[in-house]
């Protein structure tokens, strides 16, 4: 229990002492400029915090670099911007009944009509207080979880538990994304089946390389994510407003009467509520594939089956933005815990998470992160233990800070926001376009990130247009490297037993899962 | 302006003879061929600090990992011999991973200068309470199954030697780099690996073990533990960290860079100095020019030998 204390102790010191030990706010700056950054971007219809952090990584990396000593700085304004956005995207669709980002959706069912009665004001508070609330939740279930969750995996799971871990992950992905599973398994094989380029791991050389030996260490992986991710976004909405360039001469919405403030009796009534509705987010987020939109819609439900007065869902009750937004924002937090345990990434949001800390200095995701090391100074050598325990704590520290920013000026901020105007898309898309391809040529080996972005993007394009969702794809792809290392050193370290995954009960179960949740997709494929 | 010119002109020559030696023409990319956070790459990096400090030179590090050092060698091979561009790996790469690629041969390389030796040796988890490779025998004679991490086919080779000089059955685990070997012994993946100097602070905790050293010599943080060779196991799987250009570099430039780095390295305040001191004990290891080039061919010969004795 002591070296947990001393662990969160030096984690939290860790984010307050720079390089040289004296005090660095650098961090708790750079959260704070994420948080405003994402309440901002959020609150801009058409844009959403996964897409902010893409564009803000490649930035932070050529500000940073990447040493070490630039994790903080980076990762802290990532979480900002992760944790503001689901904070900004509630106030237009009060406002104006345009949602931020997509998980606000479900919050114009009723902010919107409590802004028509001149509620607005209360309307935006109450969407903040249950979004801060519930992230908070779900910040406090994903310190505990995480590290018990790498710890059992460490204990118990082998190489061939860990590889039908990860096949199960995939599968069920696959299946919960999107409206066509079948779509969404397809996709995550493309995305495996590209990531096959480069090292085999087998000391035979690299595979599939075209003979450019550019390749050998695999496809370049943020110009590969940001092309398959964000340009091709960018080319379908370019295509989207040459189509329906008529109904681009919309003013900014007139901003409605905002009336009274929330009170803290009012407060106090909807805990039980936003507890619910940050629990199902929290389920939701740890499942991995599973987005904000889901949690919305299941928290919605349950909350109007729940209520007293189901009537009024929809017509402005607050108990319906209480229930969506603190669904949605609970999902932000507990997405992290695949990602800090097993290294699984369930989101778009998650997936940047992962390419900065793999771009940035020595720290990986992984069970390991999680092995308590007793802390030990050696004489003539610097102090013995686990720094990558420290980092995670370091990172646990900057969500706190950030959900800090968020309660005090994030309420500042969403009142003043009801006065953004809305940025016209012909301006953003330009700007993430050249940010995004100068960040493939500049940091992530030239013209062959250039390629790789392009190409990246028209499979993207491919995919969004065929209306299979792109997670699967781009979670396949990060992943498969993972697995094949797993299947590859449980299959030799058997000594070539054929049947390495099928001799361990739990790895047996984990792919009957697998198995399973494949029939049923096809199953569904061919009724529909 | 007359005088700013004269001025100009006598700064000019009072510079020059600092240009009489040869100056790179733009910033130096110095290829790193394993990856971030390994004893490899804090290396490099922390040399390519000082070389710019004491030069002014502008080094750019970057990670091209992978099959030994070979994914950054086999671009290396391509680039323009003047300098500008090298690489930082360890001496396999060179003397034993060209041989499994039909592109790749030693001839394609000129040896700089190498900066520091391995501390290889064989370790285990402390819990297993295993000592010395006859403890390691002793269990997997009793049927435990035993098995070795390696980070490439050369240390595979070499524990699968060492498996048959002590008459026990291992099966292998390719783990990524040195710091994944480390993973997958801490995590119960693998029972036995190699661990070529990064090691040190887990063995330190008391975390690992060592059980023999796989040098000529013993290791530093187990001066009481023996060799291979002792143990009655012919190999020696040192390794030296070892900068290098394309062929054809001329022997100006390979004799400048190489000087800047043994300046650096025989610097007892030199960072990178006190970085080999602690992690690749005792002192940095300098061979440099025709001594190297002839060190790396002829142990390529015998590399190619000894997987032939192996493979038969």
């Amino acid at each position: 229990m002591d070296l947990l204390f001393q662990y969160i102790g030096l984690g939290i010191s860790s984010v307050f002492q720079g390089p040289e030990g004296g005090l660095w706010l650098l961090p708790v700056g750079m959260v704070l400029i994420g948080v405003l950054i994402g309440i901002i971007i959020g609150a801009v219809p058409g844009m959403s915090g996964p897409f902010a952090m893409a564009i803000a990584l490649p930035i932070l990396v050529s500000i940073f670099g990447y040493g070490n000593e630039a994790l903080y700085p980076v990762l802290g304004c990532l979480l900002g911007i992760m944790k503001g956005a689901t904070v900004g995207g509630a106030v237009p669709a009060i406002l104006f009944r345009t949602p931020g980002t997509p998980d606000a959706f479900l919050t114009t069912l009723d902010g919107y009509p409590m802004a028509q009665k001149g509620l607005g004001r209360k309307a935006i508070q109450t969407a903040h207080f249950s979004s801060v609330l519930g992230d908070n939740f779900s910040d406090l279930v994903l310190f505990i979880a995480a590290p018990a969750i790498a710890l059992a995996v460490e204990r118990i799971l082998g190489l061939p538990e860990k590889s039908a871990l990860i096949i199960l992950s995939l599968c069920f992905m696959a299946a919960v994304v999107g409206q066509a599973p079948l779509k969404g398994l397809l996709g995550g094989l493309l995305g495996m089946f590209v990531s096959l380029i480069g090292s085999s791991m087998s000391g035979n050389g690299p595979r599939l390389t075209f003979g450019l030996p550019e390749l050998g260490n695999g496809l370049p992986l943020t110009s590969a994510v940001l092309g398959v991710l964000v340009i091709s976004e960018v080319l379908v909405s370019i295509e989207d407003m040459r189509n329906d360039r008529s109904s681009q001469a919309e003013g900014p919405a007139k901003r409605p009467e905002m009336g009274p403030r929330l009170t803290w009796g009012e407060r106090a009534r909807m805990l039980p509520a936003i507890l619910r509705g940050a629990s199902i987010g929290t389920v939701i987020g740890a499942l991995p594939g599973i987005g904000t939109t889901t949690a919305a819609t299941l928290s919605y439900d349950s909350a109007r089956r729940a209520s007293k007065h189901p009537e009024e869902f929809g017509k402005g009750t607050p108990e319906g933005v209480v229930a969506t937004e603190s669904a949605n924002s609970a999902v932000s937090g507990a997405n992290l815990i695949p990602v800090m345990s097993l290294g699984i990434p369930g989101n778009s949001a998650a997936v940047f998470i992962i390419l900065a800390v793999e771009t940035i200095g020595d720290f990986a995701f992984g069970p390991q992160v999680f092995q308590f090391t007793p802390i030990r100074e050696v004489e003539g050598f610097d102090t013995i233990m686990n720094a990558g325990l420290v980092t995670a704590f370091g990172m646990f520290t900057m969500m706190v800070i950030a959900n800090v920013w968020n309660w005090t000026l994030g309420g500042m901020l969403m009142g003043l926001l009801g006065h953004l105007v809305k940025i016209p898309k012909s301006i953003i898309l330009p700007v993430i376009l050249t940010v995004s391809l100068t960040a493939a040529y500049t940091q992530d080996g030239g013209y062959l990130g250039l390629l790789t972005a392009a190409i990246f993007s028209l499979i993207g394009y491919g995919l969004r247009r065929l209306d299979v969702s792109i997670l699967p794809f781009v979670i396949g792809f990060l992943l498969a490297p993972t697995l094949e290392g797993l299947v590859r050193g449980a299959f030799t370290a058997s000594g070539g037993d054929p049947f390495f995954l099928l001799k361990s009960p739990i790895a047996l179960g984990m792919l009957a899962v697998s198995a399973f949740l494949l029939i049923r997709m096809v199953r569904q494929a061919r009724r529909a | 302006m007359k005088k700013t010119l004269i001025m100009t002109a006598a700064l000019t020559l009072l510079a020059a003879p600092a240009f009489a030696e040869w100056n790179p023409d733009g910033p130096i990319r110095l290829w790193i061929g394993y990856g971030a956070g390994g004893g490899t790459d804090v290396q490099g990096r922390t040399l390519a600090k000082e070389i710019e400090a004491l030069r002014g030179w502008k080094i750019l590090p970057e990670n091209k990992a992978g099959e030994d050092g070979t994914v950054m060698s086999a671009q290396l091979k391509g680039e323009a011999a003047d300098g500008q561009t090298l690489g930082f790996a360890i001496t396999t790469t060179y003397d034993f991973a060209p041989m499994n690629s039909d592109n790749l041969s030693p001839e394609d390389f000129t040896y700089i200068t190498t900066t520091a030796g391995s501390q290889m040796a064989v370790l285990a988890r402390a819990e297993s309470g295993w000592q010395s490779l006859a403890d390691l025998k002793a269990a997997a004679d009793a049927g435990e199954q035993i098995v070795w991490a390696n980070w490439g086919t050369q240390v595979e080779a070499g524990a699968e030697i060492v498996a048959r000089a002590l008459g026990i059955n291992v099966n292998h685990l390719r783990t990524k780099g040195g710091k994944g070997a480390l993973n997958a012994l801490v995590s119960m993946d693998a029972n036995v690996g190699w661990g070529g100097g990064v090691q040190k602070p887990l063995v330190e905790a008391g975390v690992l073990n060592i059980l023999a050293s796989a040098e000529t010599t013993p290791v530093a943080l187990a001066p009481e533990k023996p060799t291979l060779k002792d143990a009655g196991v012919d190999l020696n799987l040192g390794y030296q960290y070892i900068i290098t250009a394309p062929a054809g570099l001329p022997d100006d430039i390979r004799d400048e860079i190489a000087g800047v780095v043994a300046e650096i390295l025989n610097n007892p305040e030199s960072e990178t100095r006190q970085f080999i001191e602690k992690q690749y004990p005792p002192a940095p290891i300098i061979t440099q020019g025709e001594a190297l080039r002839e060190q790396i061919l002829t142990t390529y010969d015998a590399n190619v030998e000894m997987m032939k004795a192996l493979a038969e």
